[in-house]
């Protein structure tokens, strides 16, 4: 997780770690929720990546 | 619907953010590509992964709430350093330094602790912390969480001409305190690395300078 890109990372972690919805990381992260989800669909596909099968 | 296709929907059908029709062309491929299929078995099991990471643990007192009736009630802000919402969030924090003493000595509770609210200019915050976290997951928590308070510190700093200065002075007298509750979990964790109860609220406090932060800049910005 260290890895991935800062953006991508820190939305990983409110999403998928604290729960928080699109629209709240937005307005936390002062970023669109359509920016939000583009960067959680980078920061889970290099995850699946990095954990191979 | 291409692989690629699927590969795009993928987080939404996970996420449960599809509708019906969508979600139905997603499982019939699916059910009929194996590759694809693996693909879907990777990202649940990062989800997995994620999930069992230390998360924030409901605090004993939102610190939220005092800040929102007094902007709520005095705006423009003359949130006077003396009122009691800076005197709740203290006793919030405390909760935590006095939870934190607890769960590595392993004694009762004591009476909450009087925390002397000194007065912080937000540069000083931007200082990170100098003690080492071994955990490598919740170092890394921890580096997101402070890299987002400081993003919204930054935020905070270029709004702060629209604030009081009696609520500025109120803000960063409060996040002086989580700092301190922040540092004392710190300490705990290098003497009791392995404890979850102090991973959890480590992750919490950061939660919460975070939220406390975040709401701030965000009404800064509306008035």
């Amino acid at each position: 997780m260290a890895a991935l890109p800062p953006g991508a990372r820190a939305v990983f972690v409110l999403h998928d770690v604290e729960g928080r919805t699109h629209e709240e990381i937005a307005a936390m992260l002062d970023l669109a929720p359509g920016t939000s989800k583009a960067q959680l669909h980078r920061a889970r596909r290099l995850l699946r990546e990095a954990l191979g099968s | 619907m291409t692989c690629q296709e699927l590969d795009e929907r993928l987080d939404d059908w996970v996420d449960g953010a599809l509708g019906e029709a969508d979600a139905r062309e997603i499982e019939t491929h699916l059910a009929s590509c194996a590759l694809c299929h693996e693909r879907e078995r990777r990202l649940r099991r990062l989800l997995a992964h994620a999930a069992a990471l230390p998360r924030s643990v409901t605090p004993p007192r939102d610190l939220w709430p005092d800040i929102a009736r007094r902007l709520e009630s005095e705006r423009p802000w003359r949130w006077a350093t003396g009122g009691w919402g800076p005197v709740a969030l203290a006793a919030a924090a405390t909760v935590v330094v006095g939870l934190v003493a607890v769960l590595w000595n392993g004694r009762a509770p004591s009476p909450a602790r009087t925390v002397e609210i000194p007065s912080a200019s937000p540069e000083a915050r931007l200082v990170a912390g100098t003690t080492v976290i071994s955990d490598p997951v919740l170092a890394a928590a921890e580096r997101d969480y402070e890299a987002a308070a400081n993003a919204l510190l930054e935020a905070l700093q270029q709004r702060k001409s629209r604030l009081q200065p009696g609520a500025l002075a109120a803000v960063e007298s409060n996040l002086e305190v989580i700092d301190r509750a922040l540092a004392e979990v710190r300490e705990a964790l290098v003497k009791d690395p392995t404890n979850p109860e102090l991973s959890r609220m480590l992750v919490s406090t950061h939660r919460k300078k975070v939220d406390v932060l975040s709401r701030v800049v965000k009404l800064s910005t509306a008035l």
